[in-house]
This record gives C-alpha cells, sequence and structure tokens, in this order.
C-alpha cells in the first residue's frame, strides 16, 4: 500500500516536472522568436571640439524601430537606450548626422530597422571669446 | 483572414506545447525511481537559468549553462543506459508474435512451480528475454538442459547442493544453476521480502528478464518484472501471464 501511495506520488512528481520543463523548454524557443519594438531614444551629442557649440537646434529623440529576439525586447523599454553621436574632430559649419546602427547602444543581437527621422543637420559654431 | 491566420499560429503553439509535454512525460515514466525526478528538477533548473541569463545578458553564466544542457544529453544516455536499454526492448516487442503458440517451456515451468509451491519449496527462476543476464550472474553451474518439470523441481529440492540460487533459462534451455543475482538496492522494496524476492527485484530492475519466485515460507508463487512484484493467484494465471511476457523468439 506504503509503496502504491510512493508511486501514485512519484508519478505526479513526474508529470508536474515534466510540464514544467516542457514549458521552460517551449518559453526558450518562443521567446528566441524574431520580433520588432518601436523606441522613443534620446540624441546625445558626446565630445564636443572645445571652442565649439551647437547652433540652433538638433534633434532631442528619434523614433527607432527595432527587431530581434523576443527576450531581448522586453527589458529594452526599462534600458536607458541613447543615440549617441560622436563629434571628435567637428569643423565649425553645417554638419549632416546620419543615425545609423552603430550609434545605438543596443546588444549586438538586436538590429536597428528604421529611424525618425534618419538624418538631421547641425551647425556647429565657434564660441565667442570674452 | 488575419484572425484565422493568427489563430492558427496559436493552436500551433499550443499544440506544440502539449507534444513537447508528452514527449518529456513519456520518457520520464520510462525512467525509474527518485533519480528521474532529480533529473527533471535539475534540467528545469538549467533551462530556468539558461532564460534568465539570455534574459538580463548574463553572458557568462548562459555559457555555463548552455555547456552544461549540451553535455547533460551524454551524461543522461550514460546514467540511465540501463533503462534506456530496457526502453527500447520493449519497445521491440512486437504484439502480433504474442498470438503465436507458446512452446512446452512454459508448460513445464508452470507445472514445476506448482509443484514446489505445493511443497512449500522455495524456487528462483530466471527467464532471459532481449537482454543478457550473464554479466549479472555470480557462480552458478553450468548445465545447458532441455527444461523439464522434473529437472527444475530437483535442482530446488533441499538437499540438492544448488538449490540456494537461480535457475536460468536462456533460448529456452535451462542453461544454469545455482546462480546468485544482484539484490535490489531499492529502499522502497517491503522489509517483509526475503533474499529470493530481493535477488528477483534487483536483477529486473537491470535487465528485462522474468523471475519466477516461489516462497518457501508461505508457499506461494509470484512473478516479477521491471522491479515489480505480482503475486501469482493460481497456475492458469501463471500460464497466462508467462505467455503474456516472454515471447516465442525469446525460447529459440
Amino acid at each position: 500500500m506504503m509503496a502504491h501511495v510512493r508511486g501514485h506520488e512519484w508519478l505526479k512528481g513526474v508529470k508536474f516536472l515534466s510540464v514544467l520543463l516542457a514549458v521552460l523548454i517551449w518559453l526558450s524557443v518562443i521567446l528566441e522568436r524574431p520580433g520588432e519594438m518601436l523606441l522613443t531614444v534620446p540624441v546625445g551629442l558626446d565630445r564636443m571640439p572645445r571652442g565649439l557649440q551647437l547652433e540652433g537646434g538638433a534633434p532631442a529623440e528619434l523614433e527607432v524601430v527595432v527587431s530581434g529576439p523576443q527576450i531581448l525586447l522586453f527589458l529594452l523599454p526599462f534600458h536607458q537606450t541613447r543615440c549617441r553621436v560622436d563629434l571628435a574632430g567637428a569643423q565649425p559649419g553645417q554638419m549632416q548626422l546620419s543615425f545609423r546602427e552603430g550609434y545605438f547602444d543596443l546588444d549586438p543581437e538586436i538590429k536597428v530597422l528604421h529611424v525618425v527621422p534618419d538624418t538631421a543637420t547641425i551647425v556647429l559654431a565657434r564660441k565667442e571669446q570674452n | 483572414m488575419n484572425s484565422f491566420l493568427q489563430n492558427i499560429g496559436v493552436l500551433r503553439d499550443l499544440l506544440d506545447l502539449a507534444l513537447a509535454v508528452l514527449i518529456i512525460s513519456r520518457l520520464a515514466r520510462l525512467l525509474k525511481g527518485v533519480l528521474a525526478l532529480r533529473i527533471l528538477a535539475i534540467l528545469s533548473a538549467l533551462v530556468a537559468g539558461h532564460l534568465l541569463a539570455r534574459f538580463f545578458s548574463l553572458q557568462t553564466v548562459r555559457l555555463i549553462i548552455d555547456l552544461l544542457l549540451a553535455s547533460s544529453v551524454v551524461g543522461l544516455a550514460v546514467i540511465f543506459q540501463t533503462d534506456i536499454r530496457r526502453a527500447f526492448a520493449t519497445l521491440a516487442r512486437s504484439r502480433t508474435e504474442k498470438d503465436v503458440e507458446m512452446s512446452d517451456v512454459i508448460d513445464e515451468l508452470v507445472f514445476a512451480v506448482a509443484g514446489l509451491a505445493q511443497k512449500k519449496i522455495g524456487a528462483l527462476i530466471v527467464i532471459e528475454r532481449a537482454i543478457s543476464v550473464d554479466s549479472y550472474l555470480a557462480v552458478g553451474t553450468d548445465i545447458d538442459a532441455k527444461v523439464t518439470s522434473e529437472l527444475i523441481s530437483s535442482i530446488f529440492l533441499p538437499y540438492s547442493p544448488i538449490h540456494d540460487g537461480a535457475v536460468i533459462i536462456q533460448h529456452g534451455k535451462l542453461t544454469k544453476a545455482g546462480c546468485f543475482l544482484p539484490l535490489t538496492q531499492n529502499l522502497e522494496v517491503s522489509k517483509s521480502l526475503g533474499t529470493r524476492h530481493r535477488a528477483a527485484i534487483g536483477l529486473t530492475e537491470l535487465v528485462d528478464a522474468v523471475v519466477v519466485v516461489v516462497s518457501e515460507e508461505s508457499g506461494t508463487a509470484s512473478v516479477i518484472v521491471g522491479g515489480k512484484k505480482t503475486e501469482v493467484i493460481d497456475m492458469p494465471s501463471l500460464g497466462k501471464s508467462l505467455r503474456r511476457l516472454v515471447e516465442p523468439r525469446w525460447l529459440k
């Protein structure tokens, strides 16, 4: 009788763990499927050359459509994704910025599909000496 | 049309999940004992760990877990080689062959068991099926004789020098007698069972053999397969049970 009860419990345990394992494996497959997500990303102008300043405006935010495994997309809204534009070596005058994939600090598995706007023109001018 | 396609996608996912549950539970049931539960729990923890490592982009942890998961296939095959072998042997059994007329071996066996049980003489008879029992036998005397009820009865008579061990039937012949079998290590086996039953359970946990045990205390016979003991109510039911379990091809 005792062995029968234990056998019954064993079977229940096997069933529960089999379902759990199957669900976990299934989730790991499902969450690897590619998905897309729209993000609003702030633009940061880094390494502005000394003596230069931004004249006029530059887009403060970009709308970016990214694609990648769904498991990586889940956390993206909670991660401070930024578009970093490196201005090192920039010269005074007009400068055309093209927001390419390399500008975004994203996981290598996440690809940038569209950026709106995808380009912007900024004007750099020399700071006035007092 | 779009919603129909979406529904198809959901149904496909559900079918995928249901089949995964079915496959894993069927595979898990082939494995016996507490170890199967532990293995399932460890695999679940590893897959959950993989998911979390992927979710939080923990590359090193993910690498370690993925390596463990990949090598677990080989590890499981080594740990459960006996169970896997037994499972394949069971799968390989053809149902149509069961209808074939049984040989005299079973009749002789049943006749011998009936006589031994009536006289309360203990007996241990191993019938080999697909998996060889040779590597699990200790000592024993080679006989290689036709299976007859007289021979079996005389081997187990108390004054016989080989009455203590097991008789082995391989390919329809009585090949060995006085063999010692490995005792079961299963703690769940009732303490009231004697050495004969423990030996029978121990051997059938390792191979797919059918073992018939006659208890000298109670004079009852039981059939043990896959570590499970079934009491025999009467001799016709023993014959029926043996005909169901032992296919003619294993007696050739």
